[in-house]
């Protein structure tokens, strides 16, 4: 099978070419666009991601066989004109989570209180932190590349990458500990376990 | 439930492309790219035989200590600014010194004055793109007490320029929904500049930290933007830049910063009389050769202070011409005894 590095390569003669890269990959930045902004962008944030990639192409490192990084990473910049839509999509994430586990009857109804507290806790926290650390996360978490790929995506060290997922990561259940302290007091009783548990 | 089921599982509605969508849409980015793609470009960059360098370097303990610190480091070594950058540099260092900072008294604040203008690449529904230029005015204000709140007041933003009917129909997409949100100023409080959950990066304690020897200096940059950006001398000419921009840099770390620059490969003098936001500097700059983007940084020759810094486009085959600036901020300061009422904690 040909890698995209030698799609890329061969776009630069024939630009047609890269078209075979958009076949490859779509579906995956789209799924990218999609958690991360919601329907109505991730058409838009795709058909814009392939564009941009199209046009720097001649910038792709030709020592990175898969694109898929190169790609979400372009589609991040792009999210950032989408921030609007990101936030509504956040919040309803928490709204959803409410729903689905209203409608989960097995669910106790401490459960689905913790489960709404947790998605709200969530979202709390990562509209609270640096766009830098969120996007290491949402790369890593929704765009599901690893933390070389994290790097690649957003051009920075793999070191820095580890740190900023750790601290996002922490943010993230500080936050979730906290709300679910709240819950646990709020029902009389003592949680007991530590916060990094 | 652990984060990774959260974010992944939890609400996860998307639905895949299906065979057909994915087809019309490879046919219209296949359309789209006929229209763009005419002109080949240069061959595709290997990465930076700079960054193995380093690697190696800092894999031993101690010099892994003095690459940190800027005690040794490549600054210097390969040649720096041109003879014409370097004494507009030298000047503007010389100046700089014997130029007052604003005296900001007790009870009072300095306040930054910035006009910003940026590039966006946007999109309509229809498949519609476009870049088009917003304009943004910020005043930050800076207490002289640590202890007290800074306030930030963020004007609405506005289209500065558009490059055609799909730049202009994106541009108008994205200012009416703007507009609808209110036409407000957003005012934003934050303990020591820290905003949005955003750490200030340019504290009193991180400046005072900084070397005042360029030579130094500059290496201490290059180990900090490590991998950064195109290439080592361009991240460090950004970083400057983003530095002097904040509009806290003390006159002796502005004068380090103005010789470290003197240091940086490919740096020349760009324009004698750019103009930004109605005030005329001399720029220095330097293009990097795999985006084609000029970064300049403009100076007020007879005080040595930054009016702002832009970035040029050279890159052709987009809708934007060749040459357009494509980014510029312009900064002044002066002193306020008050802080507007009312904004929020973090701006949420």
């Amino acid at each position: 099978m040909t890698g995209d590095s030698d799609i890329i390569a061969r776009s630069l003669a024939d630009p047609e070419v890269f078209g075979e890269l958009y076949l490859r990959h779509a579906q995956i930045v789209h799924r990218y666009a999609w958690r991360r902004g919601g329907e109505s962008i991730a058409d838009e944030v795709t058909a814009d991601t392939f564009l941009k990639a199209f046009e720097s192409r001649s910038r792709f490192d030709s020592t990175i066989g898969d694109a898929r990084p190169w790609l979400l990473g372009i589609a991040t910049r792009l999210l950032h004109n989408h921030r609007r839509s990101e936030a509504r999509r956040l919040k309803a994430f928490a709204r959803t989570a409410e729903v689905d586990t209203v409608a989960d009857h097995s669910l106790r109804t401490s459960d689905r209180i913790d489960a709404v507290a947790t998605a709200t806790a969530a979202v709390r926290a990562l509209r609270r932190m640096p766009s830098i650390d969120r996007d290491c996360l949402l790369l890593y978490l929704q765009g599901e590349l690893s933390y070389d790929e994290v790097a690649t995506a957003l051009g920075i060290p793999v070191g820095t990458v580890r740190s900023r997922l750790n601290r996002a990561r922490a943010t993230l259940r500080r936050s979730i500990d906290a709300t679910t302290n709240e819950q646990e007091n709020d029902h009389g009783r003592t949680n007991t376990l530590p916060h990094n548990a | 439930m652990d984060e990774q089921t959260l974010f992944r599982t939890t609400h996860d509605d998307v639905v895949p492309l299906d065979d057909a969508t994915l087809s019309s849409g490879h046919e219209r980015f296949l359309r789209q790219i006929e229209k763009r793609g005419r002109r080949a470009p240069s061959a595709p960059r290997r990465r930076m035989a700079l960054r193995i360098g380093f690697g190696a370097v800092a894999a031993g303990g101690l010099a892994a200590v003095l690459l940190v610190t800027g005690i040794i480091g490549p600054a210097g070594m390969v040649g720096g600014a041109d003879s014409a950058a370097a004494a507009v540099l030298q000047d503007a260092a010389k100046a700089t010194i014997r130029t007052s900072d604003p005296a900001v008294g007790a009870g009072q604040y300095l306040v930054v004055h910035t006009t910003a203008v940026t590039t966006i690449n946007g999109g309509l529904a229809d498949g519609t793109v476009g870049d088009y230029q917003s304009r943004q005015t910020d005043t930050l204000y800076i207490p002289s007490s640590q202890t007290e709140k800074w306030v930030w007041v963020r004007d609405i933003p506005s289209v500065e320029k558009t490059f055609g009917p799909a730049s202009a129909a994106v541009a108008k997409y994205w200012i009416d929904g703007i507009k609808a949100q209110g036409d407000a100023p957003e005012v934003v409080r934050g303990i020591d500049g820290n905003f949005y959950g955003t750490q200030n990066r340019y504290t009193p304690t991180f400046l005072a930290s900084l070397p005042r020897d360029p030579r130094i200096l500059l290496n201490r940059i290059y180990a900090s933007t490590l991998g950064q950006g195109q290439s080592a001398d361009g991240e460090a000419l950004v970083y400057i830049a983003d530095a002097l921009r904040s509009a806290v840099i003390q006159a002796d770390l502005r004068a380090a910063f103005y010789k470290a620059a003197i240091l940086i490969p490919g740096v020349t003098v760009t324009d004698r009389q750019a103009t930004l936001d109605g005030r005329t500097g001399i720029a220095i700059g330097r293009t990097e050769p795999a985006s084609k983007i000029r970064q300049d940084i403009i100076i007020d020759p007879t005080t040595g202070l930054m009016i702002g810094e832009r970035q040029v486009s050279y890159a052709t085959g987009t809708d934007i011409p060749a040459g357009t600036v494509v980014e510029w901020t312009a900064i002044s300061t002066s002193v306020a005894n008050s802080i507007p009422p009312a904004g929020t904690g973090n701006g949420q």
